[in-house]
């Protein structure tokens, strides 16, 4: 049976949806159906805080309205899994990952520890925090920085690939990594040749959640096993939406009704 | 081309590897070949680390010779996960899953907090050493006994789930797990009772850790993405085992 994920690119620009798509194409499972969205409004990169707060209500009204389209999975494409929680809070019937919980995931599970190659300084402490929450702190080796933007990576790959090799043998070599994660979205194109040159796995955060989403919307098809609505993910009220005028007061008519 | 995955039961005695089978073959992929084996000689159940201690060699030396027959992958199919660092080290080009460590990556996706509802009070030590093992300590709502042996599951399934239900709502509502794992292999067949009566998901460790080989299987068809071979999964210098004559010494060659 056929299965649908969104993949949402939570910035206000669709210039990576195309190349995105394309690269999901080559790691998806033949049954599986994928559509690339970003949103319409906002910042082109989040690489800070402000501008993630900023985009948080129109992706989780994407990821609702994908619910709404009968779609099995969501994706949030951003290493800083924005909106995850609140995605798993607000939906029943699709699940929802993101590209740190998956990669780390899967990292701990083919290595004892593991090294985060980003872009910038600037986004380790709160990634650190997502190391720590999803339960990872004891199996992070390093933080490794090759000070680039998310919109160099694709500008000169040589330079890229040049710079997250040193940055990853130094994560293998130094800091004892086991596998290296590449912590954005917009690095990818570059896990195979670093993962043969360094001889460990170079897990790509595209590919990871994607296979991720399959590998979630497979158990919820089997077995019912999907994110738990107690507590946590419990969701918001309806009615008090309704009541509170949410839909209108945010411009999102049609979501919740 | 079809993945081939070796669930191995670590305890002598084949009365689990049909129904366990039976029970996989329902929810494998369809490009998937599941075998089910146990060990030929040792203890009938692990509920004792000194059993566990005396399988070691066996699940070892099965799960090298899976890899050498081509399987994919191999499940050790004991809550305890037993070996699962030493079968990584020890192989190559198969990947290697256990109960435990499947069904945590699992639940904590699925909610917060989890508990693990395990037969006798005798298991939770080590199992807890697992849980933080695996950084999921902070994940933990509870552990919950239902005081039953690793035999004792289907001999009367009626008390049995009658006991997994009250133990579960019971971690549910006063731990507040979001999410419950079944802590046995033999606990298989109750989890789908179990998850409409409370209403959370119910992790059957059998079923996790299956879906979780056929999942890291595609990752390493797909992507090379394996156990990594530096460090800590690092194999030992088979010229090492051979100077020492190993194999002889542990009647490794059939």
């Amino acid at each position: 049976m056929t299965s649908r994920i969104l993949w949402i690119n939570p910035i206000g620009s669709d210039d990576f949806d195309q190349p995105i798509q394309a690269f999901l194409e080559t790691g998806k499972h033949p049954e599986t159906q994928i559509s690339v969205v970003s949103l319409k409004r906002g910042p082109l990169h989040l690489e800070y805080h402000y501008y993630e707060a900023l985009i948080l209500a129109d992706t989780l009204h994407r990821v609702k309205q994908g619910e709404n389209e009968g779609y099995d999975a969501a994706v949030i494409g951003c290493f800083y899994d924005p909106g995850l929680r609140e995605a798993r809070e607000i939906t029943d019937r699709l699940v929802v990952t993101a590209p740190a919980e998956a990669s780390m995931h899967i990292a701990a599970t083919l290595g004892h520890r593991f090294s985060i190659i980003v872009g910038r300084k600037k986004w380790i402490p709160q990634m650190h925090e997502n190391v720590v929450k999803y339960g990872f702190e004891d199996r992070l080796a390093s933080f490794k920085s090759v000070e680039l933007g998310v919109y160099d990576f694709q500008r000169d790959l040589a330079e890229t690939a040049k710079r997250l090799k040193a940055a990853a043998k130094e994560a293998v070599e130094e800091d004892l990594a086991e596998v290296i994660i590449l912590g954005c979205t917009a690095q990818f194109g570059f896990y195979k040749e670093l993962q043969e040159d360094l001889g460990v796995p170079v897990i790509d955060a595209i590919l990871a959640p994607l296979k991720y989403a399959e590998f979630l919307i497979e158990i919820k098809n089997r077995f019912g096993w999907s994110q738990s609505k107690r507590y946590g993910y419990e969701g918001p009220p309806k009615e008090e939406i309704t009541k509170w005028n949410l839909e209108k007061q945010y411009g999102f008519e049609g979501i919740w009704t | 081309m079809a993945n081939r995955i070796l669930f191995i039961n670590p305890f002598k005695g084949e009365i689990f590897d049909q129904p366990i089978k039976a029970f996989i073959e329902k929810e494998k992929r369809s490009d998937t070949d599941v075998e089910v084996v146990s060990l030929k000689r040792g203890p009938e159940h692990l509920e004792y680390h000194y059993y566990e201690a005396l399988t070691l060699v066996d699940t070892l030396k099965t799960i090298k010779h899976a890899e050498k027959e081509g399987y994919d992958a191999a499940v050790i199919g004991c809550f305890y996960d037993p070996g699962l660092r030493e079968a990584r080290e020890i192989t190559n080009s198969i990947v290697i899953t256990a109960p435990a460590e499947a069904a945590m990556h699992i639940a904590t996706t699925l909610g917060h907090q989890f508990s693990i509802i395990v037969g006798r009070e005798k298991w939770i030590p080590k199992m807890h050493e697992n849980v933080v093992n695996y950084g999921f300590k902070e994940k933990l709502a509870s552990f919950k006994s239902v005081g039953l042996g690793v035999h004792d599951f289907h001999r009367d399934e009626a008390e049995t789930a009658k006991r997994l239900k009250a133990a579960a709502k019971e971690a549910v509502e006063q731990d507040r797990a979001e999410v419950v794992i079944l802590g046995c292999t033999i606990q298989f067949g109750f989890y789908k009772e179990l998850q409409g009566y409370l209403g959370v998901p119910v992790i059957d460790a059998i079923l996790a850790a299956f879906k979780y080989a056929e999942f890291l299987i595609e990752l390493r068809k797909r992507f090379g993405w394996g156990h990594s071979k530096v460090y800590g999964y690092e194999s030992p210098p088979e010229a090492e085992i051979q100077a020492w004559g190993l194999e002889a010494q542990y009647g490794a060659k059939e």
